[in-house]
Formats: structure tokens, sequence, C-alpha cells
């Protein structure tokens, strides 16, 4: 699996290597694109500072726990570990938090655990999905997020109980 | 959007105000930080893949790579400006490679493409893609069995990657469905 790391140096080098031969300016090209890059942080910024007041009010509030415990029998139900419950709540809020919560269940439960590969192919399997709906519709004027939110959401637990079922055999 | 925002803001600040009021100042205000020191790394992640991409776009590359994908997404998000497919083919190839950096700056500008010119259903499409990607590599996971001193830490490669794909394949369901049911209305 060694070769997975080499894509991405060789993608770059190709790039580069066929821009030169196209006699493309890539230093002025590279230096338009990356003020471009710029102005796109600046219009997320606002997004990015009230999506993450947002998470750390349902997380610190309280309301997470609340909710996870709410949850954990309906998990059960599906065939999914109630250990990895916070960690399917937290996803769709916040990719560090939840990066954490999957070094939790490494520490309690051992890296090569069931639990634990449930909660790997969980967290690989899904995104922070308000994050990303507010970075990807900060600059549209009409913010329909309704519908492919609740889309996201259910396409994630619908793939959450299929991983969780992949793991007891793969 | 909004809705839940409000339920979230009220809920929480009641319970702050009852059980710990001098936490809530500081939850909201670290909220902010967070979100701050967030763009501060971002801004260098964007600006540079931003500027490796301008030359592949300036050497014709992406050009090329819309002109492939160009049957697939005429077909799913039902558009036909040249510029928009570009952008929706080079921000699906980044997602699939896991290169965010290149795939969200795109998505944002595909997304306000696609609803200024009332096309809702395009962007749910782009959206639900970009939120249950397909990620090939997934790296960070594998870095972190490794970590931990895991036997296999790649025996997660197939499980990761089949889940995903299975998400993917029931979002762009899901989308498709939904916009019948809001085109028949």
């Amino acid at each position: 699996m060694k070769f997975l790391s080499l894509i991405l140096p060789l993608l770059l080098l190709s790039l580069f290597v066929y821009a030169t031969f196209k006699k493309v300016k890539v230093y002025d090209g590279f230096a338009v694109g990356a003020s471009k890059g710029l102005e796109t942080v600046f219009s997320i910024l606002p997004y990015l500072v009230t999506v993450f007041v947002f998470t750390e009010l349902f997380t610190q509030s309280g309301i997470s726990q609340f909710i996870i415990n709410l949850i954990t029998p309906i998990l059960k139900l599906l065939g999914i570990p109630p250990e990895i419950a916070p960690l399917v709540l937290l996803k769709p809020f916040s990719g560090s938090g939840s990066l954490a919560i999957l070094t939790q269940i490494f520490t309690d439960f051992g890296v090569d655990s069931y639990v634990s590969r449930c909660a790997c192919a969980v967290f690989g399997s899904s995104e922070t999905i308000f994050y990303v709906s507010a970075v990807y519709f900060s600059k549209s004027k009409e913010k329909r997020l309704t519908r492919p939110i609740l889309i996201s959401i259910a396409s994630t637990l619908i793939s959450t109980v299929f991983a969780c079922l992949i793991c007891k055999f793969i | 959007m909004n809705a839940i925002f409000s339920i979230v803001f009220i809920i929480s600040l009641i319970i702050f105000t009852y059980f710990n009021p001098d936490g809530a100042l500081s939850a909201i205000l670290s909220g902010g930080s967070k979100g701050v020191a967030l763009a501060i790394n971002l801004l260098a992640v964007y600006s540079v893949w931003s500027g490796i991409l301008q030359v592949a776009e300036d050497a014709g590359l992406t050009q090329k790579l819309s002109k492939l994908l160009k049957p697939l997404v005429k077909r799913l998000f039902k558009t036909n400006d040249e510029n928009l497919q570009r952008d929706i083919s080079v921000n699906l190839s980044a997602n699939l490679l896991g290169m965010g950096g290149i795939a969200t700056p795109l998505g944002i500008l595909a997304t306000q493409k696609l609803t200024d010119s009332g096309n809702h259903d395009g962007a749910c499409l782009l959206f639900v893609l970009a939120a249950t990607s397909i990620q090939i590599l997934p790296t960070t996971v594998v870095a972190l069995r490794q970590t931990f001193n895991s036997t296999s830490p790649f025996d997660i490669f197939l499980p990761s990657l089949l889940a995903t794909a299975f998400s993917t394949l029931i979002g762009v369901t899901l989308c498709i469905i939904t916009n019948k049911r809001t085109s028949k209305k």
C-alpha cells in the first residue's frame, strides 16, 4: 500500500512538467490562483465562525450528550455498537471533535477491535455536513439547505448501518 | 437551517443560564476563535491549491477533464454552461482524490452559479456528492491507526470505501427522487 502515498507527488510532478511543456507562465499563474484562494477564505470566514459557535454551544451545553443517551438504544437496534454513538452524532458537526472521539475509542477498546474498525468505517464514510453546507452555500444568495442536509444525513445514517455490517465480515 | 440554529442557540443558552452562567460566553467565544483558527489554516491550504489549480487551468488540463466528464455532468446537473461544467468536473475529481483544497473553492463557485440560475436541484446534488464524498484514500484514519500500532492499519480501506460508495449512491438516488417530486408540483 506504500504506492498510495506516491499518487499525489506524481500528479503534481506531471502537472508541472506538462505545464512547462505547454509554455504556461507557471509563476504568474500560481500567484493569480493563490489570490483567488485568499478571496475564498475571506468570503467563507463569517460562516466558519457561525458554524463553530453553533457546534460549541451544541456540545458544551450538554445537548449533544442528551441526544447521545436518547439515540443509543435506537443505534443498538440498527446493529451499530452503542460505543460509537458519540462519533455518529458529532461527525456531521465537527471534524476535529470527531477525530478526538475516534482517538478515544482506539484507546478504550484497542485499535484492532470490532468497535474501532466500525468507528473507522463510519469516520471515513461521512463528512462534516453542517460545515460543508455552510461553506458550499456561502456565496449563494438563496440558501435552500433543508433538502440537501436531510438527504446527506439520511444517507450517512444508512451507510453507517451498512459500515458496521461489513466490518463484521471483512 | 435558520430554525435549527435558533433552536440550538435558545435551548443551549437556557441550559447555560440555569446550570453554568459563566460558561456561556466562553463557549461562544471558543467557537468563534476555532472558526478563525481554521480560516487561518485554510488561507494557506486554499491559496496553495488554488495556485496549483490555476496552473492546471492555464495548461488546458481542466478543460480536458471537463470534456471527459461532460456527458455525466450534463445529464446529472442539467446545465449547458461550459464554465459551470468545468467547475463541477474538477470539483468532483478533486473530491474523489481527497483534495479538498481544490474541491471546496470550486464547489462554492459552482453552487453560487447553480443557485443564481435557479438550478436548486443541481446545487443540492453537488452538495450531497461532496457531503457523502467517495474518498479513495482514508489517509487520516490509516495514519492514526499506525500511530496506535495497529497490526494491519490498511484493512479498514475496503470497508471504508464500500461504505462511502454506498452512502453516495443513496444520496444521489434520494436527490433524483426528490427532484422528480418537486418538478411535478
